[in-house]
């Protein structure tokens, strides 16, 4: 009889420690008495993944984009593993999202750099170019640029594998391209791109046109055209 | 004066002893004390001997750098001008033999203190001969006169491996730089003498320019299959490329003042593409650091610099 009061004592003792970290069904279907021994190896289970992956609200990443998919509503009986699961895949997600944080924080300085940089330089020019794009048209073209640019190299990879060459950076690019992280919308989204900005591709073109201007010159100069002389008349 | 070389004496011993007499002479006669630009008989002369005899180069480039080490900043600015023309309109082996010597021009310290305009011709003597040092240690570096290369969709710069692109355009990077530096507003070209650097120099710049843009453009075609140091460096290269854009815009601009050359509209033309360009290097910053994030998979916690 005393040894039944011990052990209930004992059991009571660590039901108190346990109602710090489990959820509040669970304290009370364990208040309900039954016998530690039948439900010992779920329970012992789950304390182990609660000392680790402690449960806390933690905010999904649920926006538009790279994102994890909804779990489905597990069936009761299986929802002490599942919840096992579902903690250690949150774990990963706020790890996921903690990158993607740094690759736009990353981005957000090189935005508040450069249009640091672009203001002060527009303080000084007098002359202004044709009007620029409106704001929608801008973020449009980024990101179709940018999805575009993502697409080709995708293509490029597939066109071009060869195993023996850097067999290193080819898995881990097709990885890249497949892995939950990745994404054919662009990591940058419109929102965040700056108003000024010019679809990639147009600034290969200006230097294009640059190239053919500057081979023109070059062309009148030596014929004479623009009248060079060593010594002016 | 009409510069087409005259038919070569029957004896060649004759012909090559006269050459050399007449390139020494005209050497010295393209350095004089006079405060006028080289004379073009003199240039000509020189050019004819480069171009049209195997003769040595040793002793023109003796005299030429001896006279560098004049007191007179007209003597030293003439002798500049003089290896500059050479360099532009001879035939390789001249600017091949400056690149092969220790040395070229130690002018970094020169002051002419006897006149007034002496202290502001100094300065830009100094920069003009850092100028040419630059021009042919370039030379040295990449075997070749990028001023003179094959230009266009099959031309060497567009066509260049990645590896030769990475080590070529920084050379044509610190030669531009160099050129540029030379810093002159238009009233500054108050003489022949200056005037006359600054023509060989704007010469020097289109050419120079063209194949940097070139080498801008192929770098930029084979920015998604290089490696992911190649893409760091490649950034770095392209965003001092911009920079460099601006700076000669500036420099066209001095030009198209000046009577004889007629460069307003390819200036014009020239200023707005810059322009345009600022607003390029963020996209290639952005895109080159969301490649690079896909591509290697960063350790949690750690800054993406």
């Amino acid at each position: 009889m005393a040894s039944q009061w011990q052990n209930l004592g004992a059991s009571v003792r660590r039901r108190s420690l346990l109602e710090e970290e489990l959820p509040e069904e669970e304290v009370i279907r364990s208040a309900a008495g039954q016998p530690e021994t039948s439900s010992g190896a779920l329970g012992s289970l789950c304390r182990r993944f609660q000392r680790r992956l402690p449960l806390r609200a933690v905010s999904l990443n649920l926006r538009a984009g790279p994102s994890w998919k909804r779990l489905e509503t597990p069936e009761p009986e299986k929802q002490g593993l599942q919840a096992a699961a579902r903690s250690a895949k949150t774990a990963l997600g706020a790890m996921s999202q903690r990158i993607q944080e740094s690759c736009q924080s990353g981005t957000k300085w090189l935005v508040e750099t450069q249009v640091k940089a672009r203001r002060r330089k527009r303080g000084v020019q007098k002359d202004s170019s044709s009007p620029p794009p409106s704001l929608t048209q801008k973020n449009t073209r980024v990101s179709r640029a940018a999805s575009d640019l993502q697409e080709r190299e995708h293509h490029r990879l597939c066109a071009r594998v060869d195993p023996r060459v850097h067999p290193r950076r080819r898995p881990r690019r097709e990885a890249a391209f497949q892995s939950p992280y990745s994404s054919t919308e662009p990591l940058c989204s419109p929102s965040e791109s700056d108003s000024d900005l010019e679809p990639v591709g147009a600034g290969i073109q200006h230097l294009q046109k640059l190239s053919q201007k500057l081979n023109k010159a070059i062309m009148a100069e030596e014929s004479g055209d623009m009248t060079i002389s060593l010594i002016r008349h | 004066r009409d510069w087409t070389p005259q038919p070569p004496p029957s004896c060649s011993a004759e012909y090559d002893a006269s050459m050399g007499i007449c390139a020494s002479k005209a050497a010295l006669g393209a350095t004089t004390d006079e405060p006028t630009e080289p004379e073009p008989k003199h240039l000509a002369d020189l050019i004819q001997y480069i171009n049209e005899t195997n003769m040595s180069v040793v002793r023109l480039a003796n005299i030429l750098s001896e006279k560098t080490r004049s007191n007179s900043w007209v003597v030293v600015f003439k002798a500049l001008i003089t290896v500059h023309h050479l360099m532009v309109y001879g035939k390789e082996r001249f600017i091949r033999h400056l690149a092969s010597r220790n040395s070229l021009f130690t002018l970094h310290n020169f002051l002419d203190k006897s006149v007034t305009e002496g202290y502001t011709m100094s300065a830009f003597i100094r920069r003009y001969s850092r100028y040419l040092n630059e021009k042919s240690l370039a030379y040295r570096l990449i075997a070749s006169d990028i001023t003179k290369v094959k230009r266009g969709a099959d031309g060497v710069m567009r066509t260049m491996n990645t590896k030769d692109l990475l080590n070529t355009l920084p050379v044509i990077q610190t030669q531009l730089d160099a050129l540029l530096n030379f810093n002159v507003r238009p009233d500054e070209l108050t003489n022949g003498i200056i005037h006359a650097a600054f023509m060989l120099l704007f010469k020097d710049s289109l050419r120079l320019f063209a194949a940097y843009n070139e080498g801008i453009l192929n770098l930029l075609d084979k920015y998604f299959d290089m490696r992911k140091n190649q893409c760091r460096e490649s950034l770095d290269i392209y965003i001092k490329f911009l920079e460099r854009t601006t700076k000669f815009a500036q420099f066209l601009k001095v030009a198209e003042v000046q009577k004889s050359i007629s460069i307003q509209e390819f200036s014009k033309t020239f200023a707005r593409r810059s322009t345009q360009l600022q607003g390029h290097v963020f996209n290639w910053a952005t895109l080159s650091l969301l490649l690079t994030s896909a591509v290697v998979p960063r350790i949690p916690g750690s800054e993406i610099k």
